[in-house]
């Protein structure tokens, strides 16, 4: 299992639903790094997540896991990887000690040490009923549980969603000291974009069930920025040079993808650097090409 | 599955707690019914009430309770899984969808070994104290009420795994109920009709209660005594048989993914 160059490939993943469509996704998560699957709501990121852990079933495509297929290799990719959910999927009657006890008998490899040293870690209580968890300490249980029966690939759907930022800091933390394993790798779902920017190698952004962009973070945001001109001066710029432009009374934001290019052939123009939260908000108007 | 094993015994053992306690609280009631006919108010009754009183007691005791702790003692936490999303994160861990229903089984047989032998003891206790004389193949019959209720208990949960919605499960479960104790009620009835009508009667006449006799000796004792003979082993097959069915039909219904 070591000689695997991808934690996660997915090739032309197809899912289709009465209304909406997972089309033909594509994009690989390379070993020993954390790539940031972002999008809005609906647009397919725990689709494909739940393809991926086979909670649902594809029509469609070709999904590997460490270098094996998911389909004939189930059992064997399950005993490595965690899953964390933005809710947390462990009855409200148990405790920590009870879920020492069951998980222990289904990771081979659970250690109990290490669980109870995260719960300590974590100030959280062992004989405390799950039904008086905070959201906060729910999510820091779910960690804890992922990150103690040695899984080499974490993946994670919106799981620091609705945490205050303190808490968010405290498992990002968590996820980099994780990753100083380089054979260990995460997959993370989220809409909060600035955690990705603290901390994703890479960046997948899906639409309306299409992959947008994928590929190192770094890349992304060198190639884009926001070209800010004036209305005369937009009314000159080719539309194929922008992806959408945000218009106002003051003058028009473009989202450029190539600032290289930009620069050169509108030479003088303002170019910012792009946030990936402006990249969402652009791309997800690329079809009106013109908003304010 | 021993993990999986655990979790349905913490989830459910309140639910059996309760059971256990209601068991006790019948058998206290036992206990004061039999000291209420030796030093009590029962004891100024006459003797046919008395030992009406008793009869009604010991059979409680020897199948009421037995019937309690059954019912009780299984069951299923699937309705629980989908409401803690558990379902989804079990398809995560290194289980297959065999392990996740043998697991519920696998309790559940636990379960039916114990209040076996809790209820053996029970009768023992029963035919001591109601001074009956002990009668080795109980075990046999309790047994088979054990194991009815056992198939029962795993078809309903085989609605929950296949409908993923306890209320749902639990409506067509009550349908099918209903279907049977129809169709059982109705098909008794033809039969008792066609034997009436055999004898040259209609079904509205008023009967002699030779026919009826007639119909107990010619045509239900037969069957009675058929299962009494052999038939025990075409009972326990029929339940292992039903059990094993609803058993790969769970598995085949947790296979099916949602969406």
């Amino acid at each position: 299992m070591e000689n695997y160059e991808n934690a996660i490939e997915i090739q032309g993943l197809t899912k289709r639903f009465d209304g909406f469509t997972l089309d033909g996704v594509s994009f690989n998560v390379p070993k020993g790094s954390i790539m940031g699957f972002i999008g809005q709501n609906g647009a397919g990121k725990s689709t494909t997540i739940n393809a991926l852990l086979s909670i649902i079933r594809p029509d469609e495509g070709e999904l590997k896991m460490f270098g094996m297929d998911v389909k004939s290799h189930e059992q064997e990719i399950k005993k490595n990887i965690s899953a964390v959910f933005d809710e947390l999927p462990f009855h409200e009657q148990l405790n920590a000690k009870m879920l020492d006890k069951m998980l222990r008998h289904i990771f081979q490899n659970w250690s109990s040490e290490t669980f109870f040293n995260y719960l300590e870690r974590f100030q959280l209580p062992v004989k405390k009923k799950f039904k008086d968890f905070s959201k906060g300490m729910k999510m820091k249980l779910q960690i804890a549980a992922a990150l103690s029966h040695g899984a080499k690939l974490l993946i994670m759907d919106e799981a620091t969603t609705g945490l205050d930022p303190i808490v968010r800091n405290e498992i990002l933390d968590i996820f980099l000291e994780y990753l100083q394993d380089e054979e260990n790798s995460i997959l993370m779902s989220s809409h909060i974009t600035s955690d990705l920017e603290k901390i994703a190698d890479s960046v997948t952004f899906i639409d309306k069930g299409k992959i947008l962009l994928t590929g190192y973070k770094d890349d992304i945001l060198a190639s884009h920025g926001i070209m800010k001109l004036s209305k005369a001066d937009y009314a000159n710029v080719d539309k194929a040079d922008f992806i959408s432009a945000r218009v106002t009374d003051l003058g028009a934001e473009l989202m450029i993808s190539d600032r290289a290019m930009c620069e050169r052939k509108y030479s003088g123009a303002v170019i910012d650097p792009a946030t990936l939260d402006d990249i969402m908000v652009y791309y997800v108007n690329r079809d009106k090409k013109e908003w304010s | 599955m021993k993990g999986l094993i655990i979790k349905e015994f913490y989830l459910s053992r309140k639910l059996r707690i309760i059971g256990l306690l209601l068991y006790l609280l019948l058998l206290i009631f036992a206990v004061l019914v039999k000291l209420s006919i030796l030093y009590g108010n029962l004891g100024h009754l006459n003797e046919g009430a008395q030992k009406g009183a008793e009869n009604a007691v010991f059979y409680l005791m020897a199948f009421g309770l037995p019937f309690v702790l059954y019912a009780s003692q299984f069951n299923c936490q699937i309705a629980s899984d989908e409401k803690a999303h558990f379902r989804t994160y079990s398809f995560t861990l290194p289980v297959t969808e065999k392990q996740t229903v043998s697991s519920v089984y696998v309790l559940n047989l636990i379960m039916l070994g114990a209040v076996t032998v809790i209820s053996y003891i029970n009768y023992g206790l029963a035919c001591l104290v109601y001074d009956r004389t002990f009668e080795p193949m109980y075990l046999i019959y309790i047994l088979g009420i054990g194991g009815i209720i056992f198939t029962f208990s795993h078809g309903r949960y085989t609605l929950f795994y296949r409908f993923r919605n306890e209320k749902k499960a639990n409506t067509f479960f009550t349908v099918i109920c209903m279907a049977i104790y129809f169709g059982v009620g109705g098909g008794f009835m033809l039969w008792m009709s066609s034997y009436i009508e055999k004898q040259g009667y209609s079904v509205g006449d008023d009967l002699p209660n030779e026919v009826m006799d007639g119909f107990w000796n010619e045509e239900l004792k037969r069957p009675l005594q058929w299962i009494e003979n052999n038939g025990w082993w075409v009972i326990i097959l029929a339940i292992v048989g039903l059990s094993v069915l609803f058993w790969y039909l769970s598995v085949l219904a947790l296979k099916r993914r949602g969406n």
